[in-house]
């Protein structure tokens, strides 16, 4: 999905700014979804192993 | 108790080694994201003039957004079927005994050789530390900051 869309654009359509600020904000996008899962599952931290 | 030469040698060529690896893994992570900030369509190293157009084009790219939602959609499906998944393994690995079931826990779980703390640390049945206690020390730790909970 996102790969392939950078390859067009990178590859394809030589455009490898564009390219690389899609990869970037697509890191960024899913660090920012990634910590707002961990701070979602917060609660969870107190269960316990029986 | 003081460490030879041999061991200061194969010490410092241990952290060369590691040094070359993480250069090796974030050099195209780091030219990307210098080139994410280029000005100019045409690619230059180190970028002329500084400027975030591109990102504001990828923001509103619509392709780009339908891209990640897909990417999310997928993630989520596929994380909720694993979780169910390995829940329901974990749970008939720990409760029944089956064949190649203690082999499928030695690598899975590693039980028998060491445990890691919540604090990441790893104590190792053997007095001496192992390697693969290291290695999972170190994994415990590294996926401990987006995963794992502290």
């Amino acid at each position: 999905m996102i790969s392939n869309l950078v390859y067009q654009l990178g590859f394809a359509s030589s455009n490898f700014p564009f390219a690389a600020s899609l990869c970037v904000a697509g890191l960024a996008l899913t660090i920012v979804v990634l910590s707002m899962l961990r701070l979602a599952a917060r609660p969870l931290d107190n269960i316990r192993a029986h | 108790m003081p460490r030879s030469t041999y061991q200061l040698g194969l010490g410092f060529v241990g952290k060369f080694a590691v040094l070359l690896i993480l250069g090796f893994l974030l050099l195209p992570v780091a030219v990307v994201t210098i080139a994410a900030f280029n000005d100019r369509a045409i690619l230059s190293f180190p970028p002329q003039a500084w400027s975030l157009r591109w990102f504001a084009k990828a923001i509103a790219y619509q392709d780009f957004r339908d891209a990640f939602r897909n990417g999310l959609i997928v993630t989520a499906w596929s994380s909720t079927i694993a979780l169910l998944v390995g829940a329901m393994f974990a749970f008939a690995l720990d409760r029944y005994r089956f064949r190649f079931s203690k082999l499928i826990e030695a690598i899975c779980c590693r039980r028998s050789s060491f445990r890691i703390s919540r604090s990441g640390s790893a104590s190792s049945s053997s007095p001496r530390r192992s390697a693969g206690a290291a290695v999972s020390r170190w994994w415990y730790s590294a996926t401990s900051c987006w995963c794992c909970p502290s």
